[in-house]
């Protein structure tokens, strides 16, 4: 099929070496006639495609980006392929709040000997690339502000936290700060409608501790930086679930 | 806080303001106001004006630093070009004319245009004049709106300014009843407003001196902070004074990025000289609070700590630019305070500085 | 690691309450009572209610109590029913494809790349080694165009792909207020779509989706080329 009258447009192929670099080869080899916007990059394996290459790609002018990868099952290192099929599919649905058009985007499954179907894979995506016409670019139009509606109803009753068990939490703290080196919590900051992280290491410092709806700073951001130490810390209910995803990762 | 002498004081009233900006606009002038935008939580920046722009007064969130040292600059262009009968030969052309344009800077705030002094000194007046700095700073002229009043992060009376100092200002512009007195502080400023048409408000003068006065009495006293250069010197080898002080920081970049009078810049070169576009060298601002802005090419990096990070922050503003140039660094615009994450307060940690009798009194309360 | 913690009865959204404040000298002091905070500030008092001034996550927060915790003082919170579409994800819903791209377009103009989003992630563990920062590879130039800008944006989003537990602090920390939670909120909405309803967060013992695999995908499917 040829290109549009002699205008191509910019598209931009991530083929794994082994199969779809090899089933291009191959429709290369048997003649087959394919648009030539797409142009390829040859790339180890599916799974070494960084989502972000397709992003930087779609960013910086390219008008559509097509991913090749070998069958799943079949991947020449046995698991890239799985990999690289979450990671593109959640991009894809990613890519429509940034105002990209997620059918610019394709990942499909192409093996060495399916020449014809690398044909009709380049002809049907280079056909939609074409209908779409080029991407629109990030500097083209003029910049909309909107504001996001905040009247919203709270699926939990809200409040300033003032029967809270404070100084019963600062006795257990008291009680357990022997053996830890440091306890995250809040503090007042520069006036009373500020709070400010505090690193609790003495009972003196546990009398500075606040609870109330100034606290904002989520503690679990300096969970990395103690270590190898033992830390405690004060949370509120989105601070664990902060906590608990770090604690998946260690 | 007397001008040239010059007793011609016109008046601008609130509905006059944008034939003055289009005034201002004539010679191809960009204009820089400030503009707000909205969003759940709202800013102000600075935005060329056009007629019929909306624009607002207020203390800009950012300040007016990118006039005459945007974020991001191009130092030099340089394309090489083979000779195709003999492509050994590579002629390589460069271009480092540096751009400026005729800028006027309206209504930033004094804190603003004490920025513009302070980055004066090391741009302009060191062993040699940063050309692409000097071209912008040639063509700006600043004219200043005086604050009504603090705000709860200011502290400018503490550093040697003032919500009226004309300090690296051309014209201050003070707000009273049914309009804005305005007053030439330097020559340039003075040729402004000479040739403006506007309406003379020299009998008025006295009641934006009353502003003024009104705007110095509701700050808060000033601690006296003449002794920080030294004893900040001094806590240099405390690093258990640094820690306690940062134990909060997230060593981002906000204070840097928001401060009218940070310079810090790095340079770097994109793209291919040989390719169709040519390459460009390009210097940005930097930013001394991430760990890799001392990161040397072996790798080693002298200030890995965040303590250490902040030491050098607040000794620069505090001690060593004072000691180099008679005047603290920072302009008490409370900018870094109020856009921090963490509400890190510089304030407290000079006067913590300085009070070192007393080692209980490290904590950031004010 | 010890976990303490008391039943979180939300936070103040502080932009909309200093845009309500205003320009002030001095806060005075601020008296609370159950159900909101009065602020005194140069001598003038306001009242924010928290059902009006909360932070916009906190009204669709399923886990008031912690999920897991050492010590947890106080009775657990009530939940009554399930989350629904975040505020800043429901407008970009709103928005047509070229409406996105403008709002992007303006939203990232001011950004100024200082990175608070960054450092005030908790799930941002590279800390001091950020391929924003690399020069190789060679990610983000260092030019101020919207493009960069946008790109640093999605690099975080899709680094915390799975592991973003939506606490917020990226938007409360950037200093011009842009929307940046509407990036990590659609991403979180297409690994619970894709992967089971899977919620980052709520259990230690899980591997976050995009870690793992499976070899045949419930709800991944080949797509037809015709």
């Amino acid at each position: 099929m040829p290109v549009l009258n002699g205008k191509e447009l910019r598209i931009v192929g991530f083929l794994c070496n082994w199969c779809s670099y090899g089933g291009a080869d191959t429709a290369g080899v048997a003649r087959a006639t394919q648009p030539t916007d797409l142009r390829v990059i040859r790339v180890p394996c599916s799974g070494r495609i960084d989502p972000l290459f397709i992003v930087k790609a779609l960013l910086n002018g390219a008008d559509g980006v097509l991913v090749s990868g070998c069958h799943p099952r079949d991947c020449h290192y046995a698991a890239g392929n799985f990999y690289a099929r979450r990671r593109l599919e959640v991009l894809k649905q990613f890519l429509p709040v940034l105002g990209i058009d997620e059918r610019r985007f394709e990942y499909t499954w192409v093996s060495a000997s399916e020449g014809q179907r690398w044909q009709q894979v380049v002809t049907v995506f280079t056909d939609r690339i074409h209908k779409l016409g080029p991407a629109p670019q990030l500097d083209d139009p003029e910049p909309l502000l909107k504001i996001a509606d905040m009247a919203l109803t709270s699926l939990r009753s809200l409040g300033t936290g003032q029967k809270a068990a404070l100084a019963e939490l600062k006795e257990a703290i008291k009680a357990k700060l022997p053996e830890l080196d440091c306890v995250i919590g809040w503090q007042q900051g520069y006036d009373a409608a500020h709070t400010v992280p505090l690193f609790m290491k003495t009972p003196e410092d546990v009398d500075k501790l606040v609870w109330g709806p100034f606290n904002v700073n989520n503690p679990a951001v300096y969970l990395p930086t103690f270590k190898g130490k033992k830390v405690g810390i004060v949370v509120k209910g989105c601070d664990s679930r902060s906590v608990v995803e770090l604690l998946q990762e260690t | 806080m007397r001008g040239t002498g010059n007793e011609h004081h016109p008046l601008v009233t609130p509905d006059g303001l944008p034939a003055f900006l289009a005034y201002l606009s004539q010679n191809g002038r960009r204009v820089l106001v400030p503009v707000e935008k909205p969003a759940n939580k709202r800013s102000v920046v600075f935005e060329p004006w056009q007629e019929g722009k909306p624009f607002t007064m207020e203390k800009a969130t950012v300040p007016a630093k990118e006039a005459v040292l945007p974020q991001c600059e191009t130092l030099v262009r340089y394309k090489k070009t083979k000779d195709p009968d003999n492509i050994e030969r590579v002629t390589m052309s460069l271009d480092d004319k540096p751009e400026a344009q005729p800028t006027v800077v309206f209504a930033c705030r004094p804190c603003d245009a004490r920025g513009y002094v302070v980055l004066d000194r090391p741009y302009l007046k060191g062993p040699y004049a940063d050309p692409y700095y000097k071209a912008r700073r040639e063509q700006l002229t600043v004219v200043t709106l005086t604050c009504g009043s603090g705000c709860n992060t200011c502290f400018c009376h503490w550093v040697g300014g003032g919500p009226t100092s004309p300090e690296g200002s051309d014209v201050l512009m003070t707000e009273i009843e049914g309009g804005y007195v305005l007053q030439a502080i330097t020559p340039r400023g003075e040729e402004l407003l000479a040739a403006s048409t506007l309406a003379e408000g020299a009998e008025l003068f006295p009641k934006a001196e009353a502003a003024r006065k009104q705007a110095w009495a509701s700050l808060t006293p000033a601690p006296n902070i003449k002794d920080a250069p030294e004893k900040v010197a001094a806590r240099f080898t405390d690093t258990q004074f640094w820690q306690d002080q940062t134990d909060r920081c997230l060593s981002c970049g906000a204070c840097t990025y928001f401060c009218p009078t940070c310079y810090c810049f790095t340079i770097t070169d994109e793209g291919e000289g040989l390719s169709e576009k040519g390459g460009r060298r390009l210097r940005s601002w930097d930013n001394c609070m991430s760990s890799l802005f001392t990161r040397e090419a072996s790798g080693h990096n002298p200030r890995m700590l965040k303590a250490l990070r902040m030491r050098n922050r607040v000794s620069h503003k505090y001690s060593t630019y004072p000691e180099n140039w008679g005047a603290f660094s920072c302009s008490g615009c409370g900018r870094c305070i109020s856009n921090c994450p963490v509400c890190l307060d510089i304030r407290a940690i000079v006067l913590a500085a300085i009070d070192d009798g007393n080692d209980d009194k490290k904590s950031t309360d004010k | 690691m010890t976990i303490f913690a008391l039943p979180c009865e939300g936070t103040l959204d502080m932009a909309r309450v200093n845009q309500d404040l205003g320009r002030y000298t001095k806060i005075d002091g601020v008296t609370y009572d159950e159900a909101g905070v009065t602020i005194t500030a140069d001598g003038k008092d306001h009242r924010f209610c928290m059902t009006d001034y909360a932070q916009g996550k906190c009204y669709g927060c399923t886990t008031p109590s912690a999920v897991l915790a050492d010590t947890l003082l106080g009775q657990p919170v009530k939940v009554d029913g399930a989350a629904g579409t975040p505020p800043e994800l429901a407008l970009l819903d709103s928005m047509s494809l070229d409406e996105r791209l403008a709002f992007w377009r303006g939203q990232m103009d001011r950004c100024l790349r200082c990175y608070a989003c960054r450092n005030a992630c908790p799930m941002c563990v590279c800390r001091d080694y950020c391929v924003s920062d690399s020069r190789d590879p060679h990610w983000m130039t260092q030019e101020d165009s919207a493009k960069e800008k946008l790109f640093f944006q999605t690099i975080h989003a899709m680094h915390l792909a799975g592991r973003c537990t939506g606490c917020g602090e990226c938007q409360r920390a950037c200093p011009v207020g842009i929307p940046i939670m509407a990036l990590r909120q659609q991403i979180a909405r297409a690994v619970a779509q894709l992967f089971d309803g899977y919620q980052p967060g709520l259990n230690p013992d899980e591997v976050p989706p995009l870690l793992g695999y499976e070899v045949v995908e419930k709800n991944i499917h080949e797509r037809d080329w015709k």
